[in-house]
């Protein structure tokens, strides 16, 4: 079955959190390990759905589109910001009644999960997470120390975005630039990650796209510090071929978290789960046992 | 009182790993009311010391000094964010055990105000908030010089303020600003440059980038908070202070809801030089029986 739109909206659920509509992928059986998947910007769940079906035989996992992405409400006048995002997981998870989570999260997510793990610090609430696994592109802002690299890296991945939220033909051009071999991806799958960005009128939250790196310079002291004082195992899964490497020193990261070990997938670019679900599969299934 | 009379009237609170100075005027047990002051900047708790003795009479009052302000630790690594500084109120009322209380903000402090009324109207926070008062207590002239350095930080040509601090050079960091002009003295240059370099200096350029960046970022968040809340809130502002009037005619276009009352403080009373009228100004509007009670007390005083 080719999962297109209207397939893959079938497979979602609603839920109202904090007056925005929540669409998310739950795969039930709440006596498994739960995993939770952040996805990154312009993204959504859809660019995991390669690997649910691997999963959900050992875990309940769950997949929230982020509120401005995917199924769920898009805010398009005004910026939807990390704390926001934050407080609607916090949420999203409550009404789960979710205690224990690991979480699987890239680039943007990754600051959403410290933001939320910040709520969940400040709240004493009790959710509890196992095992972090942050996949390309997360934390870059945060653990970069060279303010000049940092806002390099800031402006470049905003253009990227703006030009890819343009056009479907620059979509493609610059999504398929993220893969190791553009030709795993499918005109199907390409045009089903369009249509989910276009959705709901969802290429207008890109006029907020600067916003967010903003918001994460300004966050990034309070997270760095709710992820030191934090008892979890944390993981990197990374593409060899990464575009952004040169934006990030892995040994200067781990000078900074406490990364318990570092896969590194080879003939694989950004998008791990969509390019090598397989070997990403394994690699979890390894850990969470 | 000095303010050493000051530091032994509070205590030290672990919160965040780091001692906050907290005055709490009563415990779990008292029967008053719960005040609770979010202070300003660059104000402290001590800058209250002469209306704290006075309400103590009829609330139990808690005020904090803010991480990095006061008597309260300056923690290593801390971005002076008005999300912290809400986050720390938080923890701290949850260890006060504090339940119903009224919040009365100032200046810098309302931002944090709105950022728990947000989160109250959210239901993210146990606490059961009676009113919320916006005000702002301090003298106009105090804010010139910050004024002056937020103007600064507005440049758009530089990075980061940390940067700032750290490899420009002093003629450097007036290029492009808008106000180049007023910068061509250079004894005056020198003059805020070694200011900027002393740790005043580097705290209150911290402080103002993030309310800055952040007044910026979660503008309609504590817009909308003013706008969605069912709590009683009350708006004091002031003739002559801009940035106020900017503020309350948002709210006015904003907000149809009617337990949003804005009062001007017609005489400009400030803390610093007029405190029990500031406070009485206050009470009027939030609490008619102490008002009341006080102003008879007054007469016979």
């Amino acid at each position: 079955m080719q999962m297109n739109f209207s397939n893959w909206s079938n497979q979602h659920q609603k839920k109202s959190i904090l007056g925005q509509q929540i669409s998310f992928i739950d795969t039930g059986e709440s006596n498994k390990n739960t995993i939770l998947i952040i996805h990154g910007y312009a993204s959504s769940s859809y660019d995991y759905y390669k690997i649910i079906n691997e999963l959900k035989e050992n875990y309940r996992v769950i997949i929230p589109d982020l509120v401005g992405f995917g199924l769920s409400s898009k805010p398009t006048k005004s910026y939807f910001s990390f704390v926001n995002q934050a407080e609607v997981l916090q949420d999203f998870l409550i009404s789960l009644k979710i205690e224990k989570i690991s979480i699987i999260t890239q680039g943007f997510g990754s600051s959403i999960m410290c933001e939320l793990l910040n709520v969940i610090e400040t709240n004493s609430l009790n959710i509890h997470v196992q095992n972090i696994f942050l996949l390309n592109v997360s934390l870059y802002l945060e653990v970069n120390l060279n303010a000049k690299k940092q806002e390099k890296f800031s402006t470049l991945v905003s253009s990227i975005f703006l030009k890819m939220s343009s056009s479907y033909g620059l979509f493609k051009k610059y999504y398929l630039q993220h893969f190791y071999d553009p030709t795993v991806i499918s005109e199907t799958e390409l045009e089903t990650s369009w249509e989910l960005m276009k959705y709901n009128n969802g290429l207008k939250t890109f006029n907020f796209v600067s916003y967010w790196s903003l918001e994460i310079q300004n966050s990034s002291f309070r997270w760095l510090k709710v992820l030191k004082n934090l008892n979890t195992n944390i993981y990197f899964i990374l593409g060899e071929s990464n575009n952004y490497s040169e934006y990030s020193d892995l040994q200067e990261t781990k000078k900074l978290l406490k990364v318990k070990e570092t896969y590194l997938i080879a003939d694989c670019g950004y998008f791990v789960t969509m390019d090598k679900p397989n070997k990403f599969v394994e690699i979890i299934k390894k850990i969470i046992v | 009182m000095t303010s050493t009379e000051w530091k032994s009237y509070g205590k030290f609170i672990k919160v965040k790993e780091n001692n906050l100075f907290v005055i709490d005027t009563g415990d779990e047990f008292s029967n008053k009311e719960t005040l609770v002051i979010i202070n300003g900047f660059p104000t402290t708790s001590y800058d209250y010391h002469k209306i704290i003795p006075v309400l103590s009479e009829y609330y139990r009052v808690v005020i904090h000094d803010h991480f990095g302000f006061g008597f309260s630790d300056v923690p290593d690594s801390y971005c002076f964010s008005l999300i912290d500084q809400a986050n720390v109120c938080v923890e701290l009322w949850n260890k006060l055990k504090l339940k119903r209380f009224t919040i009365l903000s100032d200046a810098y402090g309302n931002n944090i105000g709105k950022e728990i009324l947000y989160r109250k109207n959210s239901h993210l926070i146990p606490f059961d908030i009676k009113k919320l008062i916006i005000c702002n207590s301090s003298n106009y002239e105090k804010y010139v010089d910050i004024k002056t350095i937020s103007s600064l930080i507005k440049n758009k040509k530089l990075i980061r303020y940390k940067e700032i601090i750290m490899n420009y050079k002093e003629q450097l960091f007036y290029e492009g600003s808008e106000d180049y002009d007023k910068y061509k003295d250079e004894s005056k240059i020198k003059d805020i440059w070694t200011r900027f370099n002393s740790k005043q200096g580097q705290k209150e350029i911290l402080v103002l980038c993030s309310y800055n960046e952040e007044s910026f970022l979660y503008w309609h968040r504590w817009l909308h908070a003013i706008k969605e809340t069912k709590i009683p809130v009350k708006i004091f502002w002031r003739k002559d202070n801009f940035e106020n009037i900017k503020n309350v005619l948002l709210h006015v276009a904003c907000s149809t809801h009617n337990n949003v009352e804005i009062i001007e403080n017609t005489k400009c009373f400030v803390l610093e030089k007029n405190a029990l009228q500031w406070i009485l100004m206050i009470l009027k509007e939030m609490d008619k029986n102490v008002y009341n009670h006080l102003k008879t007390a007054q007469k016979i005083y």
